[in-house]
C-alpha cells in the first residue's frame, strides 16, 4: 500500500493503457503482465489496478465487456478505445520528454560554476 | 467483442435475481465484487500451481491484492459516476429524439404549424410591444424623485407672479414651490472667452425658471451647483439674474461634454450669462424641445404689473403626509386672500373655485389616457383570444392524433414516455412561437416609438418591458403545455385497451360540448375583429380626411427656420428692416429658390400670435374683442407660402415704416365682419398700438389653418414688417431644392451678412403639419395593427374549429357519403358549420363597433374627423370582409372533407 502510493496515479494509468494496447484483457491479466514486465520492481498492489481501470472506463479511454475467462468464468474484459489509443500516444511522448530531461540532469558530468568553491 | 468471442464459450449463467436486478440498469456493486473475486481466484490458482497450499495461496493472493474494501469502494464510485453520465446522455438523446420528432410532426402538418406559430408570435409580439410602450409612457413613474408628490397648481399650472409668490411664501402644504415660464426662444452666442473657432450662434428653445425647480422634481444637476437664489425682496423665490443651465444634449453637442463648461461665461440673447448647471440627461422638462433654463428673477415691481400678461407654470413638491386634496383646500384659501387683495385682477366669482392642485403626471399624460386604455383593452382581448386559439388548435390536433397515440400506447409506449413526447412537441411550438414573438416585439416597439406623439414624456427611454414579455410568454407557454398535456393524459389514463377502443370508436359526446365552446370562442374572436376593424377604419378615414384638408398654404416645398439677430446690435427699427431686406433678397437669389419672405409666425409652429383685435364699427365692446391670428410679413412671404390674393393688392416695398399703416385680412375675417360690404378700405385696430393704431385693409388673401387641420380657420390679419418690427423672425422659403441643400445655402447666406445671427432648426411646413397629426396617426395605426392581428387570429380560429370538426367527423362523413350524400352536400354542411359562428360574431361585433365609435367620437381632442360613426362603407364592408375570410378559412377543411374516401374512412375508423 505504501509502495503503490509512491507511484504516480498518472503513471499507473499509462502502464494500464500500454498493456491494453496489446489487446483486450481482464484485470488479472493486466496485473500479471505489468508485474512480469517490471519484475515486480514497482511493487504495485494488484488491487490498485482496478480503480485505475474503472476510472479509465468512465473517461471513455477504455471500454468494458463481459466475456468468458480462460477457466470459463464470467470476466470483465477491458479494451482500448480510439480516445484511449491517442491518449496513450500523448502520454508516452510526454513521458519520454520528462525522462530525457531528468536523465540529462542526472547524467550530466559538467560541473556547475558555483560548485568549484564549494568542493 | 473479439477477445470474448475468442474464448468461444458462454459465460456462466448469472443467478436469476442478478438478472432481474440488471433489468433496472447496471448492477455496479455486484459487478465490482464479481470482478475482484475472479481476480483473487485466478491469482490463487496460479499460486497453487507454483506450489502453495490452497489456503496459503488464497492468503497470499489477498495480501498481494491489498485493501479489498477500499478498492471496491473506489471502483463503485467510478462505476456509479459512469452510469449516471450514461443515463443523462441517454435521457438527452431521448429529448433530442422527441424534439426531432416534434419538429418533424410540425413539418408534416404545416397548416397547424403556421396557425399555431402565427398565433403565438402575433399575440406575444403585439401584446409585448404595445404594453411596453403604454407602460413606459403612461404607467411608469416619471423620471423624477418621488413623482407622486409633484403637483401642478392652478388649471394647467398657469399662475401670475403674484399668485406664485403668494403660494411660495404662505403655502404650507409644500416642501418646495417652483415655477417656469412658457417656452420661449433663446439665442446662444459663441462663448465670450471662446478660443479658435466658436460654434455659430443658434436659436434654441428654453424656459425661465425659479431656482427650486430641480428640487421640486427631486433631481440633482448632472454637473455644477445649480441656480443661486436671489437675495432680493421676494426672498428665495426668484433666481439671481445672469445664470443659465443647459440640457445634457446641448452640453454634449455644443460644448463637447467638457466639464469646464460650469462657470463659463456664454452670451444668451446678447447678455453674458454664467453656466451654473448641466441638467440631468433626458430630463425633457417641460418638454423634449427645451435646451436652456434661464433665470426667472422676481422683484416687487413685477408682482402687480405683470398680473395678467406674464404666466408662470407653478409646480410644487408636497410636504410629507400632505394629500392633493389637502393642498387644494389650502390653495383655495390662498386664492380667497388673493382675490381680496387684488379685486381688479380677479373679478370673477369662479376665481377661487378654479384654483386647483393636480398630480403632475396626471396633468402631463392624462389626455392620452382614454386612447391608451382602449389600446390596452384591445391588447388583453387579443391575448385572450390568442390563448383560446392555441388551445383550440392543440385540441383539434390532438383529436386527429388520438389514434396514433392509442396505437403507440397499445404497442407498449409507456405513459411517461408519451406524455414527455407530447410535452416536448408543445414546447417546440411554444419556444418557436415565443422567439418569433420576441422578434416581432423588438421591431414593434421601435416602430411604435417613432410614431409616438412628440410631446409625450420619456419616449426616448421606452424599451421592451421584461415583465410584460415574461407575462405574455408565460401565459402562452403554460396554455400550450396544458392543452398539449390534456390529450396525452386522456389517452393514457384509459388504459391501453380502452384507449384503443375509444380512439378507434370515433367522435365522443365530450367532443360535442368542446366544439360548442370552441364555436363560441370563434364567435367572440370575430366580434372582436369587427370592433377593432371598424374602429381602425374610423380612425384611418379621419386621418385620410385630415390629410386631404387643404391648410391654405403649400407644405412640401417650403422650408422655415427661426432667425435671431443679436438683440443689442439690432435694437433699432432701421437696422432690423435693413437686415431682413438684405436676407430676403439674398435668399431669394439662391438658384432654385422661387420665393422667400419672413413671418413673425409660421403656421403649425409654436407660439401663435393670437390677438384681441378691434374692427371699426363692428366691435363696440372693448372687453369682447374677437381673436385674430396676426402675422408680420414682407412682400414675398405669402408667395412663398403659396397663399393666394383674393381681392385688393399685395404688400409691396412701398409699405414702409412711415407710409399709411395697412393690413391684409384673411377671407374668414371678411365672411365674419363684412359679408355684404367691400372689405377694402375698412379699418382694424392693431392690438399693441395706441388709440390711433388703426390699419386700413388693402387686400384679402386666402385662409390658412394655423394649428390644426380640423376645424374652421380663424380670422387673420397680416401687417407689413417695417410698420411693426420685431427682432426674431422666421424665414420662409419655397424652392425646388432638396431641404438639406437649401438649409446649407441659407446658413451660408446668413453668415455672409452677419455671422453673429443665430439660426434655429430648419424644417419643412410638411413636417410641422405632420407633427400635428402625430397622435391620430399613432392611435389609428395601433388600432389598425390590432385589427389586423384580430383578423388573423379570427381566421386561424375558424380554420382550427372547422378542421377539428372535419377531423372528428371523418367517419360520419364517410357514412353519409356511403349512403349517398353528394359531395356538394357535404361541402356545404361543413361550410355552414364554420359560417354560423361567424355570423353570430359579426352581429355582436357590429353592436360593439357602434359603442366604440361613440367612445372615439367622445374623446377629448376629437379623434374623429370627416367620418360618421355609422359610416355605411365600414359597417357593411367590415362584416363582408370577415365573412370572406371565414369562407376561405372554412373552404380548406371543407375541401378535405369532400376528398374523404367513404370506404377507407369507414375501414380506418
Amino acid at each position: 500500500m505504501a509502495t503503490s502510493s509512491k507511484l504516480l496515479q498518472g503513471t499507473l494509468d499509462v502502464l494500464v493503457l500500454k498493456t491494453l494496447a496489446w489487446g483486450p484483457a481482464h484485470g488479472y491479466a493486466v496485473a500479471r503482465w505489468i508485474a512480469r514486465q517490471t519484475d515486480d520492481a514497482l511493487e504495485i498492489e494488484d488491487g490498485s489496478l482496478y480503480p485505475a481501470l474503472h476510472r479509465l472506463e468512465r473517461q471513455g479511454l477504455v471500454e468494458a465487456r463481459w466475456g468468458a475467462s480462460e477457466n470459463n468464468r464470467r470476466a470483465k474484459f477491458y479494451q482500448l478505445t480510439d480516445d484511449g489509443r491517442s491518449r496513450l500516444g500523448d502520454e508516452v511522448a510526454s513521458w519520454e520528454r520528462i525522462a530525457r530531461a531528468v536523465a540529462s540532469v542526472l547524467e550530466s558530468t559538467e560541473r556547475p560554476s558555483w560548485a568549484e568553491e564549494a568542493s | 467483442m473479439k477477445e470474448a468471442d475468442r474464448g468461444g464459450r458462454l459465460p456462466d449463467e448469472e443467478p436469476i435475481w442478478r438478472r432481474i436486478r440488471r433489468m433496472f440498469g447496471p448492477d455496479v456493486e455486484a459487478d465490482v465484487d464479481e470482478e475482484i473475486e475472479l481476480h483473487l481466484e485466478m491469482a490463487t490458482d496460479d499460486l497453487v500451481a507454483e506450489g502453495y497450499e490452497p489456503k496459503a495461496a488464497r492468503r497470499e493472493a489477498e495480501r498481494r491484492f491489498g485493501d479489498r474494501r477500499r478498492v471496491a469502494r473506489e471502483c463503485r464510485a467510478e462505476g456509479g459516476r459512469r452510469v449516471k453520465t450514461a443515463a443523462r446522455r441517454e435521457w438527452l438523446q431521448g429529448v433530442g429524439q422527441d424534439l426531432a420528432y416534434g419538429l418533424r410532426q410540425l413539418r408534416r402538418d404545416p397548416g397547424f404549424a403556421a396557425a399555431a406559430l402565427l398565433t403565438l408570435a402575433l399575440a406575444i409580439g403585439a401584446v409585448t410591444a404595445v404594453a411596453s410602450v403604454v407602460d413606459g409612457v403612461l404607467l411608469a413613474a416619471l423620471p423624477y424623485g418621488e413623482p407622486d408628490r409633484i403637483v401642478r397648481l392652478w388649471p394647467d399650472g398657469a399662475a401670475s407672479r403674484a399668485e406664485y409668490v403668494r403660494v411660495a411664501q404662505e403655502g404650507e402644504s409644500y416642501e418646495r414651490v417652483a415655477a417656469h415660464s412658457v417656452e420661449v426662444g433663446f439665442t446662444v452666442d459663441a462663448a465670450e472667452t471662446e478660443a479658435d473657432e466658436p460654434p455659430a450662434p443658434e436659436r434654441l428653445r428654453g424656459v425661465y425658471v425659479t431656482p427650486g425647480l430641480l428640487d421640486v422634481l427631486g433631481l440633482e444637476p448632472a454637473l455644477g451647483p445649480g441656480f443661486e437664489a436671489d437675495a432680493g425682496p421676494v426672498g428665495t423665490h426668484g433666481a439671481r439674474p445672469g445664470q443659465v443651465a443647459v440640457s445634457h444634449r446641448l452640453w454634449q453637442r455644443r460644448f463637447g461634454g467638457d466639464p469646464e463648461v460650469i462657470g463659463q461665461r456664454i452670451r444668451v440673447d446678447g447678455e453674458p450669462h454664467t453656466v451654473v448647471a448641466v441638467l440631468p440627461r433626458n430630463l425633457g422638462f417641460p418638454d423634449r424641445d427645451v435646451d436652456i433654463w434661464g433665470t426667472e428673477s422676481l422683484t416687487d415691481r413685477d408682482l402687480g404689473e405683470f398680473w395678467g400678461s406674464s404666466i408662470l407654470v407653478t409646480v410644487a413638491r408636497l410636504a410629507e403626509g400632505v394629500t392633493v386634496d389637502g393642498a387644494r383646500a389650502e390653495l383655495r384659501g390662498l386664492a380667497r386672500g388673493l382675490r381680496r387683495d387684488n379685486p381688479i385682477w380677479t373679478p370673477s366669482e369662479s376665481y377661487v373655485e378654479a384654483a386647483d392642485v393636480a398630480n403632475l403626471k396626471e396633468a402631463l399624460v392624462g389626455s392620452t389616457r382614454p386612447a391608451f386604455l382602449i389600446l390596452v383593452g384591445g391588447v388583453l382581448l387579443v391575448l385572450l383570444v390568442a390563448v383560446a386559439n392555441v388551445a383550440n388548435l392543440l385540441l383539434a390536433r390532438a383529436a386527429t392524433r388520438e389514434r396514433e397515440l392509442a396505437v403507440r400506447s397499445f404497442m407498449g409506449a409507456g405513459r411517461g414516455r408519451l406524455v414527455r413526447q407530447l410535452l416536448t412537441e408543445s414546447l417546440v411550438v411554444a419556444v418557436l412561437g415565443s422567439v418569433l414573438g420576441l422578434g416581432l416585439a423588438v421591431v414593434g416597439v421601435e416602430a411604435l416609438v417613432t410614431l409616438l406623439p412628440a410631446d409625450l414624456p420619456r419616449v426616448d427611454e421606452v424599451g421592451i418591458d421584461g415583465r410584460v414579455l415574461a407575462f405574455a410568454v408565460g401565459l402562452t407557454v403554460v396554455t400550450t403545455f396544458l392543452f398539449g398535456l390534456l390529450p396525452a393524459l386522456r389517452t393514457t389514463r384509459r388504459g391501453r385497451a380502452s384507449a384503443g377502443l375509444g380512439a378507434l370508436g370515433g367522435a365522443t359526446t365530450q367532443g360535442r360540448s368542446q366544439r360548442r365552446l370552441a364555436g363560441l370562442l370563434v364567435a367572440a374572436e370575430v366580434a372582436l375583429a369587427v370592433v377593432l376593424l371598424v374602429g381602425a377604419g374610423l380612425l384611418g378615414k379621419s386621418f385620410a380626411a385630415l390629410q386631404a384638408v387643404d391648410p391654405g398654404f403649400e407644405r412640401t416645398r417650403v422650408l422655415t427656420t427661426e432667425v435671431g439677430p443679436p438683440a443689442m446690435e439690432y435694437a433699432g427699427d432701421e437696422t432690423r428692416i435693413a437686415f431682413y431686406r438684405e436676407l430676403v433678397e439674398r435668399v431669394g437669389a439662391i438658384p432654385g429658390v422661387e420665393a422667400a419672405g419672413i413671418a413673425s409666425q409660421v403656421p403649425f409652429d409654436q407660439g401663435a400670435e393670437v390677438m384681441a383685435t378691434g374692427v371699426e364699427g363692428k366691435t363696440p365692446d372693448p372687453n369682447a374683442l374677437p381673436l385674430f391670428d396676426s402675422r408680420r410679413i414682407v412682400p414675398g412671404t405669402l408667395e412663398a407660402l403659396g397663399v393666394p390674393l383674393l381681392a385688393g393688392r399685395r404688400l409691396t416695398e412701398a409699405d414702409r415704416a412711415d407710409s399709411l399703416p395697412v393690413a391684409l385680412v384673411g377671407q374668414a375675417a371678411v365672411d365674419r365682419f363684412w359679408p355684404h360690404e367691400d372689405p377694402l378700405g375698412q379699418r382694424i385696430h392693431y392690438p399693441w398700438g395706441g388709440e390711433d393704431a388703426w390699419m386700413t385693409v388693402v387686400g384679402v388673401v386666402g385662409e390658412i389653418k394655423n394649428n390644426q387641420l380640423a376645424g374652421e380657420a380663424k380670422p387673420a390679419f397680416y401687417v407689413p414688417y417695417p410698420q411693426r418690427t420685431q427682432n426674431t423672425m422666421n424665414l420662409v422659403v419655397r424652392s425646388t431644392l432638396a431641404p438639406d441643400a437649401l438649409a446649407g445655402a441659407i446658413r451660408e447666406t446668413v453668415e455672409v451678412i452677419d455671422p453673429d445671427v443665430a439660426l434655429g432648426p430648419q424644417r419643412t411646413l410638411a413636417e410641422l403639419v405632420d407633427d400635428s397629426l402625430g397622435r391620430l396617426r399613432f392611435t389609428s395605426l395601433l388600432l389598425g395593427l390590432f385589427a389586423a392581428v384580430a383578423l388573423g387570429l379570427g381566421a386561424v380560429g375558424i380554420y382550427g374549429i372547422v378542421s377539428y370538426g372535419v377531423g372528428r367527423r371523418t367517419r360520419e362523413i364517410g357514412v353519409r357519403m356511403a349512403v349517398g350524400a353528394g359531395r356538394g352536400e357535404v361541402f356545404w354542411a361543413v361550410m355552414r358549420g364554420g359560417l354560423g359562428q361567424v355570423l353570430l360574431g359579426v352581429v355582436a361585433g357590429v353592436v360593439g363597433a357602434f359603442a366604440l365609435g361613440r367612445v372615439l367620437a367622445g374623446l377629448p381632442g376629437g379623434l374623429l374627423y370627416g367620418v360618421e360613426t355609422t359610416d355605411p362603407w365600414l359597417l357593411a364592408g367590415v362584416p363582408a370582409a370577415l365573412v370572406l375570410v371565414a369562407v376561405v378559412a372554412s373552404w380548406l377543411p371543407a375541401r378535405r372533407a369532400v376528398a374523404i374516401d367513404p370506404v377507407s374512412a369507414l375501414r380506418a375508423d
